[in-house]
């Protein structure tokens, strides 16, 4: 095959139904033919991607429009709009991670004191009657006995339906968790104030919704892998506080482990492998942070919390990681959330972040909280911020502390004499060096994590403390953010390159679990964006070598979806190790990735 | 006439719906745009209805149609503000249970990105790549564009460089892992 024959395929072939015959001969060429490479795989791997199904009433719904522009006569009948403004492609999805994607859009009658967000052409609800559109109406509501947590002679502020449990569960034990999670996510939910839970046996028609949410949960295992997921889909109708429109979508999915062996979560250190009831109360946390109306009394009550001296510290920084995520008021209609670090920007949330950073004995907890608040500016964390940087024990917390120091208050008198004090007197390198950046900007900075990497008198972990402070940015509480390839690649020259390939395995197998989360990120992002073939190689030799495997595995992953070229020595090390029977769990990833991951094309195209 | 609407619709164009659909999803890279494109389609269609009627190849037809309306704006849509509450990938379905959630990490982060490289290309090369994507080959997307195929060729190799290019911008920008919070 050559570069004509692949550009015959490009242009003409099936794309998502090439046979293997086709598949192993375009492979051999691209693997020697980089500029092929780079146009084949893009294309094949969009094609692969398949896109949601159409919705169930689509044809119902344009059928009913065009009825209506009919029997109207007029030109352009508004667009029935469905509900949901935001829904966002079913193109991937992530596992044991909340997500979401929350659109809410401005109502038209909107004043021009909002011009900086875009203006939506909802159409409200009532568009098209039931009648009209031929939409059948939502079911009656069964309602059980203590459904309705309302207020006592008040109609309810919020209705959540809940659609019936779509449990497709493969073993029993992951059938059963995701039953037990549904029950607890319902009997969590009525237990909140002012909202109102009902059963449903289907979804309302669009347009036909009372003030409210639908709900579905989609339960799913992998047969004999100990792990359930939980998926709730929640389709936001009208918001009293939106004119009446339409506002969101949003979903969340997560992972329950059954067997004992837990993941361990990053930033925090907690193990991921939550009960039923636990996973539960994430998802109603979600729901009353981003989907429930903006509720001041809420804010305000968890504000409290978070200010609570006679609480735990736990309970006050989950008070304060839910209140910066928090969905805010909205002081205007249709008014969105800027950032999901906004509710930081409140002073009495400040003020409580401050608080709880010096009450808590927790130096990760504490440390970030100094992290988040690097993206607030406000003059009251000036003085904390100064007295952290000389006073806190622990290095990691005055570390960000004079990050944020250095960050927010650079051209301040008082910040600028603390960092050069911290930049002469600390007892720790990285604090130093950070307070020196903040001084005379990034270029020693940049200068102290290459020389550090290569400091082979120092042991792994201190060579790239360094690069991971350099790669972690600024997020909400107790969450973990990673910089971008540009951020990492600016300071990686050859050699530095080669420091780092030449420490990470060697870290990564000496890591506590919440570091080796951090390395595992971070190896990924060098395979799949770093040129360096050292880079490669590394994978490589794990992949065989290394004990755990699952970071290397990662990063095969990302080494074989490169958009310039696809290695063929990964693929053939993972069908080793695909082949081996040893390590079953290894064995058992290695073919997952093989199959996802096809050498030029999908493997199992879909029919047109 | 509402009725005779009614049936000439689900008896002319939903059959269609699916293809359209999908197609409609490559091009806006979102559902709820997708759905506008689709019924500003079908209202397009219905409006000319006679013709439609008398093509030996509606889908075509309609897949013209839709381009058109997708390349030509008409729709006016005004954007909504998005609120990305959290690092997140997109998760409108249910993920494959057969994946850990690293490797579904990994794999949804490279999705993402093509996606996202897709969606910042030209719209005429969109609309040729999303033809490709969903299996048309030359004498249809020559057929449903009303362009040759000599020129066509030309197109979809530049579309391809551009996408390349766009990937490629991307990947020295931007991180492959991007981690969540803990969740809340």
């Amino acid at each position: 095959m050559n570069c004509q024959d692949i550009a015959s395929i490009l242009d003409d072939g099936d794309l998502r139904a090439l046979d293997r015959e086709v598949r192993q001969s375009a492979s051999t060429h691209l693997a020697q033919c980089p500029s092929c490479a780079r146009v084949w795989s893009p294309l094949v791997n969009l094609a692969a991607i398949t896109m949601p199904a159409i919705p169930d009433d689509m044809a119902e719904r344009c059928a009913s429009l065009v009825a209506a522009e009919a029997s109207s006569g007029r030109r352009r009948a508004a667009r029935i709009r469905p509900l949901v403004l935001g829904a966002a492609l079913a193109f991937a999805a992530a596992a044991a991670m909340l997500t979401s994607r929350l659109i809410i859009p401005e109502p038209a009658r909107q004043p021009a004191a909002s011009q900086d967000l875009p203006v939506v052409d909802v159409q409200p609800a009532k568009k098209v009657t039931p009648a009209a559109s031929g939409i059948a109406n939502a079911p009656a509501e069964p309602r059980a006995a203590g459904d309705d947590n309302a207020p006592a002679g008040g109609s309810p502020l919020y209705e959540l339906r809940m659609l019936p449990l779509s449990n497709e569960a493969s073993d029993a034990a992951s059938a059963q968790a995701v039953e037990a999670f549904h029950a607890a996510l319902v009997e969590q939910l009525r237990a909140l104030p002012r909202i109102n839970v009902v059963t449903v046996t289907e979804s309302p028609g669009h347009g036909n919704a009372a003030t409210g949410s639908t709900i579905k949960i989609h339960g799913t295992s992998a047969a004999g892998s100990g792990r359930y997921q939980v998926s709730m889909t929640v389709d936001e109708r009208t918001i009293p506080s939106l004119e009446g429109r339409t506002a969101a979508r949003a979903a969340f999915s997560m992972m329950g482990e059954i067997m004992p062996a837990c993941r361990i979560d990053a930033p925090t250190g907690e193990p991921q492998c939550k009960g039923p009831e636990a996973l539960a109360a994430d998802a109603v946390s979600f729901l009353r942070t981003r989907i429930l109306p903006p509720d001041e009394s809420l804010r305000q009550s968890t504000i409290a919390t978070l200010r609570d001296p006679t609480l735990s510290a736990a309970r006050r920084f989950q008070a304060l990681r839910e209140v910066a995520s928090m969905r805010p008021a909205i002081a205007a209609p249709g008014r969105a959330a800027t950032s999901p670090a906004a509710g930081l920007q409140d002073p009495a949330v400040t003020a409580g972040a401050i608080e709880l950073a010096a009450a808590t004995a927790d130096a990760e907890q504490r440390a970030s909280i100094w992290r988040s608040l690097r993206q607030v500016s406000a003059p009251e964390l000036l003085q904390p911020l100064v007295d952290v940087s000389r006073l806190d024990p622990v290095a990691e917390v005055r570390a960000e502390a004079v990050a944020a120091l250095a960050s927010n208050f650079a051209s301040d008198a008082r910040a600028r004499a603390a960092l050069e004090a911290v930049a002469r007197e600390d007892s720790h390198n990285l604090v130093k060096a950070l307070a020196r950046r903040g001084l005379s900007g990034d270029e020693t900075w940049n200068a102290y994590v290459v020389q550090s990497l290569a400091d082979r008198g120092r042991p792994p972990a201190e060579r790239l403390e360094p690069l991971l402070f350099h790669v972690r940015q600024p997020s909400a509480p107790g969450s973990y953010s990673m910089a971008g390839w540009n951020v990492i690649g600016s300071v990686l020259d050859d050699a530095s390159t080669l420091a780092l390939v030449e420490v990470l395995p060697e870290a990564y197998a000496q890591a506590v679990p919440q570091r080796r989360s951090m390395l595992s990120s971070l190896v990924s992002m060098l395979a799949y964006s770093s040129p360096h073939p050292a880079v490669t190689q590394m994978v490589l030799d794990n992949l065989e070598g290394a004990e755990d495997k699952s970071a290397w595995l990662m990063a095969a992953d990302g080494l074989m979806r490169r958009p310039d070229h696809q290695d063929p020595r990964v693929r053939s090390v993972l069908e080793k190790m695909a082949a081996t029977p040893s390590d079953e769990q290894a064995r058992q990833s290695a073919q997952r990735l093989l199959q996802r991951v096809p050498p030029v094309g999908p493997e199992q195209p879909s029919a047109q | 006439m509402a009725a005779e609407m009614r049936q000439k619709f689900h008896a002319l164009v939903t059959p269609h719906l699916e293809r359209l659909f999908r197609v409609a999803c490559r091009l806006e890279g979102n559902t709820a745009d997708a759905q506008d494109l689709v019924q500003e389609t079908c209202l397009a269609a219905c409006e000319r209805l006679a013709e439609l009627e008398a093509t030996s190849y509606p889908a075509r037809w309609l897949l013209r149609v839709q381009q058109n309306r997708f390349i030509d704006g008409v729709r006016r849509r005004r954007r909504a503000p998005v609120v990305a509450m959290d690092l997140s990938v997109l998760a409108d379905g249910v993920p494959s249970a057969e994946a850990g959630p690293e490797e579904l990490a990994a794999q949804s982060q490279f999705q993402q990105r093509l996606l996202d490289a897709f969606g910042q290309i030209d719209k005429t090369h969109r609309v040729l790549l999303s033809l490709r994507v969903e299996g048309h080959g030359l004498d249809e997307i020559e057929a449903i564009t009303g362009i040759s195929k000599t020129v066509l060729r030309a197109r979809l190799h530049r579309a391809r460089e551009s996408l390349a290019q766009r990937l490629e911008a991307q990947a020295s920008a931007s991180s492959p892992v991007s981690r969540l919070g803990s969740g809340s």
